[in-house]
């Protein structure tokens, strides 16, 4: 039997963006000048993305060494990403400080359908790209009709 | 020198609706002031910083890399920063410099010699 399933949080998000583009409608200029005074999140903002073969997790690690990052994958199935990110220059006169320093750790429990053998990380620009493959007997596949 | 101007009264292109401040330090130094901008997925040959009428504009798009892939889950990323300072004339325009390194963006804005202060040798005799 196929059922057809709509995943509750896509329809929530898909609500939210009709209501903002109405918002954005009615005020015009108004709201769409205030992106800029939008913050970016602190260091480590995240998106997880997926497809029929994975997912891919990106994460920012700006001014981030490769070095300085450590994955791993533990007993609980859980993706274990930590970065530490230096201070620089002490002695300094600050006019602004708004970066932030020192410890990043994330946890991501990885779902069934995964192959924990198959994660590959990359980092770009100052982005992490953390991809990981479902197994491949449990990706979704299309059947053609004869 | 340096301060940011958190009013934004020009328009700007609607596709840039969704750019966010990019956080910043601004630190002096006895020649120099340094801006450094974190802008995670940002590539260098997109970065648009001009200095104009004592403003310095920073604009840039993140490169996102798998836009056909499904959103699951958090979309605090944003789709590019923007942001505008003032500067001041204490800072020798005409040589302002920038350099991006793995999504930190490190613009370096010398002082005029005559706001530089300096430092006078004492001898003893």
């Amino acid at each position: 039997m196929l059922i057809k399933w709509n995943d509750p949080w896509t329809a929530l998000q898909s609500e939210m963006h009709s209501l903002r583009d109405e918002m954005q409608q009615v005020f015009g200029g108004l709201l769409s000048s205030s992106g800029s005074r939008r913050h970016a999140d602190d260091i480590s903002a995240v998106r997880i993305l997926e497809d029929q073969t994975g997912y891919i997790i990106e994460m920012a690690m700006p001014g981030i060494a490769k070095d300085a990052i450590e994955l791993e994958v533990d007993t609980d199935n859980q993706l274990i990403i930590k970065a530490h990110r230096k201070r620089e220059s002490e002695d300094v006169i600050l006019h602004r400080h708004e970066r932030a320093f020192g410890d990043i750790c994330h946890g991501f429990d990885l779902p069934n359908d995964v192959d924990r053998e198959q994660i590959d990380a990359e980092l770009r620009d100052g982005l992490l790209h953390v991809s990981v493959s479902k197994r491949p007997e449990l990706q979704h596949r299309s059947i053609e009709v004869n | 020198m340096t301060k940011s101007k958190e009013t934004t009264t020009k328009t700007q292109p609607s596709d840039r609706a969704n750019y966010v401040s990019p956080r910043v330090d601004i630190l002096e130094l006895d020649t120099e002031f340094h801006l450094i901008a974190d802008m995670p997925g940002v590539q260098k040959h997109t970065v648009e910083l001009t200095c104009a009428n004592g403003e310095l504009s920073i604009s840039a798009p993140v490169a996102f890399i798998h836009n056909s892939k499904r959103v699951v889950l958090g979309n605090s990323l944003p789709e590019g920063y923007r942001r505008l300072f003032t500067v001041d004339d204490t800072v020798e325009i005409e040589k302002i410099a920038a350099e991006m390194n793995n999504g930190v963006l490190k613009v370096t804005l010398p002082k005029k010699e005559s706001a530089q202060s300096r430092r006078i040798a004492i001898s003893v005799n």
